[in-house]
C-alpha cells in the first residue's frame, strides 16, 4: 500500500464493546495459526450505528472506522483496539484484503481503508498488503499471502441465493463459473484450496446499505437496497453468512408482507457446514453480539 | 407454392446463415441485435459497447449468466451510454432464441403488472425491464435523474418499435385460469432450479423438468392466505404420468392415487394429471376451490 498512516492514538477504551464480550473467545496466535474460534459457539458481531451513512448512503469514514474497531475488540475479547488487532494479524504477515468490486454495491473504500489503516498500524509493511477482487491469483500478495482478510456488502443472487463471505473466494479460482453447478452449491470447498486454506483471519459482511431483491441482468435497483448501516464481522464465514441471510429473509418478510424465500435458496451457506465442516451455520450455535443501534435491527 | 430446389434451397441458407438444423447463426443474431439499436440519443454518447454469447456472458454477469442459461439466452449486446454529470446508462438486450425465454426471465423477477412498454414490463427507479417477441430489454441508470429517466424511456420506445413482432405467450400459462389470479406472480420456466420459487418443494428434479417441458407457478387469492397452483406441460402424457408417480411417491405421504389431500398443518394440496399436463396445488385453505382449480384447469387442457 502506498499510504502512510499516522500512528494509531491510542483511542478511549471502547466500553460496551469490550464489557459484552464476557471475557471469553481469547486467544493465542502461534505462529502464522488462524485464530480458533471457541469450541462451543462461533462468535459473530453485529455493529450497526445511525450515522455511519450520509443522506446520500455514502458511508462516513471516521464511523466506519470507529464502527470496525468496536466489533473487532468484542470479537476478540480484547481490552484495545491495538490489541484486537494485534491478534487478527501479526507484523510479519502478508495481508491479502479480499474486497469486492460490483459496480452496484462495492466493498466501501471507507472500510478497506479502515483496515489498512490497522494492520499497518500492527506494524505490516504497505508493501505486504494488498487490496484486490477480480485480479487475486495475478497479483504477488495474494500469492504470497500468510493472512486474508475477506470483506463485502451482503446481496441477493441469482444464482446463488446470496453473494456471501464464502462467494467471495470464487475469485480464486481460474475459472469461477465451475463452481456454479447446483446454484454454486460447493463454493465451501475453495476455502479448502492449498493457497487459500487456513489464511482467512477476519470476515467482516457489509450491511450499509444490502440488497434484498434483485431484477434484470444486472441483479441490481436502487429499490431493493435499504439503510441498514450495519457490519458482521467473525472469523466462520458460514456463521457471518447465516446470520446476514436470516436478516435478509426478516427484510423481505417485511418488505413483500409475506414469505418470500430467497430464489435459488443459498443451499452453500448451509452446504459449507453440513458437507463441507468449514463452520456453522446453526443459528443454535452462533453467539451473536450485537452492539450499537437497534432500531430495525429485524434478528 | 413455388417449389424450393436443393441448390436454392443451399443458397438461401448461405445467404440467411441457416444452418442445416433450422437453426439461425450467430452472425444472424449479431445483425438482428444490431438492427434494434438506436441511432443515437441526444445528450448522450455511447461509451462502451459489448457483445457476449453463452459462452463469456460469465465475464458480464457472472453467477447472473445461469440465470440466463436456464432460458436458453443466444446472444446480447450491452451499450454503456455517457452524459456529463449523470449517471452512466446501461442498455442490455437479450436475444433469448425464443418467446418463452423472453417472457420467462422477464418473470422470473417481476413484482408488478405494467404494459407501458412491450409486451410488459417495469419499472422502478432508475430501472427499466420489458419484453417483445424473443427478447427481453434491461435498462439502468442510478441512481436515477429526471435526465437519466428521459433518456430510459426514450431508449426503451425506441427499441420497442425496432422489434416488428409480437412473441406468444407459451401454452401451460394460456391454461391459467383467470379468476382469483396475481398476475405478477405468474413465473414461467423449464430449468428444475427455479421449481422452488415460491417455497422449498424439492431439491431433485422430480418433475423432470428439461427443455421440452413448460412449467408455470402462479398465486391464487381465493383466501387472504395465497394458494399455489404448478403447471407443468409435458411433451407426451408417458412423460407426465412418469413424473407424476415420481413426485406423488416423494411428496404426498398418501398411499392411494387421491388427487387432494389435507396437510398436517390444515392446508390442502393436490397433484393430478389430465393428459400430457400435470397439475399440483400447495397450500390452499379450502379443499373446494382446489377441486375448482383443478377442473378448470383440465376442462383447458391442451390436445394430446
Amino acid at each position: 500500500m502506498k499510504k502512510q498512516h499516522p500512528r494509531m492514538k491510542r483511542r478511549a477504551f471502547l466500553k460496551q464493546g469490550s464489557l459484552a464480550l464476557g471475557g471469553t473467545l481469547l486467544f493465542g496466535l502461534p505462529g502464522n495459526s488462524i485464530p480458533t474460534p471457541h469450541p462451543k459457539k462461533t462468535r459473530v458481531v453485529l455493529i450497526r450505528h445511525p450515522e455511519v451513512l450520509d443522506k446520500l448512503n455514502r458511508p462516513r469514514a471516521e464511523i466506519v472506522q470507529e464502527m470496525i474497531d468496536r466489533a473487532v475488540v468484542a470479537l476478540t475479547g480484547s481490552t484495545s483496539i491495538q490489541q484486537a488487532w494485534q491478534q487478527i494479524v501479526r507484523p510479519e504477515d502478508t495481508v491479502g484484503i479480499k474486497s469486492n468490486v460490483w459496480r452496484f454495491l462495492p466493498t466501501p473504500a471507507e472500510l478497506e481503508e479502515a483496515v489498512v489503516k490497522r494492520v499497518r498500524e500492527v506494524g505490516v509493511a504497505a508493501e505486504k498488503i494488498s487490496v484486490n477482487d477480480r485480479t487475486v491469483l495475478r497479483d504477488p500478495i495474494f500469492r504470497n499471502a500468510t493472512a486474508l482478510i475477506n470483506m463485502r456488502p451482503l446481496r441477493t443472487h441469482y444464482w446463488a441465493g446470496v453473494g456471501s463471505l464464502i462467494k467471495n473466494y470464487i475469485m480464486f479460482v481460474p475459472n469461477p463459473s465451475d463452481y456454479h453447478p447446483d446454484t454454486c452449491a460447493d463454493l465451501a470447498t475453495i476455502w479448502k484450496l492449498p493457497h487459500v486454506r487456513g489464511r482467512t483471519r477476519l470476515n467482516v459482511l457489509v450491511m450499509f446499505t444490502p440488497l434484498f431483491h434483485g431484477q434484470g441482468p444486472h441483479h441490481f435497483s436502487p429499490q431493493y437496497i435499504w439503510p441498514y448501516r450495519g457490519l458482521l464481522v467473525g472469523f466462520d464465514p458460514v456463521a457471518v453468512d447465516s446470520v446476514g441471510v436470516r436478516i435478509l429473509q426478516a427484510k423481505r418478510r417485511e418488505y413483500f408482507g409475506e414469505e418470500r424465500p430467497l430464489n435459488p435458496p443459498p443451499k452453500h451457506i448451509f452446504l459449507a457446514d453440513t458437507r463441507h465442516h468449514l463452520g456453522t451455520a446453526d443459528p443454535a450455535k452462533i453467539d451473536l453480539i450485537k452492539l450499537g443501534w437497534e432500531e430495525g435491527c429485524l434478528i | 407454392m413455388q417449389k424450393i430446389s436443393l441448390l436454392g434451397g443451399i443458397i438461401l441458407a448461405l445467404f440467411y446463415n441457416i444452418s442445416p438444423g433450422g437453426a439461425i447463426s450467430m452472425n444472424t443474431l449479431a445483425r438482428d441485435l444490431s438492427a434494434l439499436l438506436p441511432d443515437s440519443l441526444p445528450g448522450w454518447e455511447i461509451k462502451e459497447e459489448h457483445r457476449y454469447t453463452p459462452d463469456n456472458l460469465y465475464d458480464y454477469i457472472d453467477g447472473g449468466a445461469e440465470l440466463y442459461r436456464s432460458y436458453g439466452f443466444r446472444e446480447m449486446v450491452s451499450l454503456v451510454y455517457h452524459r456529463p454529470d449523470q449517471p452512466d446508462l446501461y442498455l442490455d438486450i437479450f436475444d433469448m432464441g425464443t418467446t418463452g425465454g423472453a417472457f420467462g426471465v422477464f418473470t422470473h423477477s417481476r413484482e408488478k403488472t405494467d404494459s407501458t412498454f412491450g409486451q410488459g414490463s417495469q419499472y422502478s427507479p432508475g430501472a427499466l425491464i420489458f419484453w417483445k417477441d424473443r427478447y427481453f430489454i434491461s435498462l439502468l441508470a442510478s441512481p436515477e435523474t429526471p435526465e437519466a429517466r428521459q433518456a430510459i424511456f426514450t431508449l426503451a420506445r425506441q427499441i420497442e418499435h425496432a422489434i416488428p413482432r409480437q412473441g406468444k405467450i407459451p401454452t401451460v400459462v394460456r391454461l391459467l385460469p383467470r379468476d382469483s389470479l396475481v398476475e405478477e406472480s405468474i413465473r414461467y420456466f423449464y430449468h428444475p432450479v427455479w421449481l422452488n420459487t415460491y417455497f422449498f418443494l424439492t431439491e431433485s428434479n422430480l418433475l423432470h423438468l428439461d427443455s421440452t417441458t413448460q412449467a408455470v407457478w402462479a398465486k391464487y387469492r381465493f383466501t387472504a392466505q395465497p394458494t399455489y397452483l404448478l403447471l407443468v406441460l409435458y411433451p407426451s402424457a408417458s412423460a407426465a404420468r412418469t413424473a407424476e408417480q415420481e413426485f406423488r411417491k416423494f411428496y404426498f405421504t398418501l398411499s392411494d392415487s387421491r388427487p387432494i389431500t389435507q396437510t398436517q398443518k390444515g392446508s390442502w394440496d393436490a397433484l393430478r394429471r389430465c393428459g400430457r399436463l400435470l397439475v399440483g396445488i400447495f397450500r390452499a385453505r379450502n379443499s373446494a376451490a382446489v377441486q375448482n382449480l383443478l377442473e378448470e384447469v383440465c376442462r383447458k387442457q391442451p390436445s394430446p
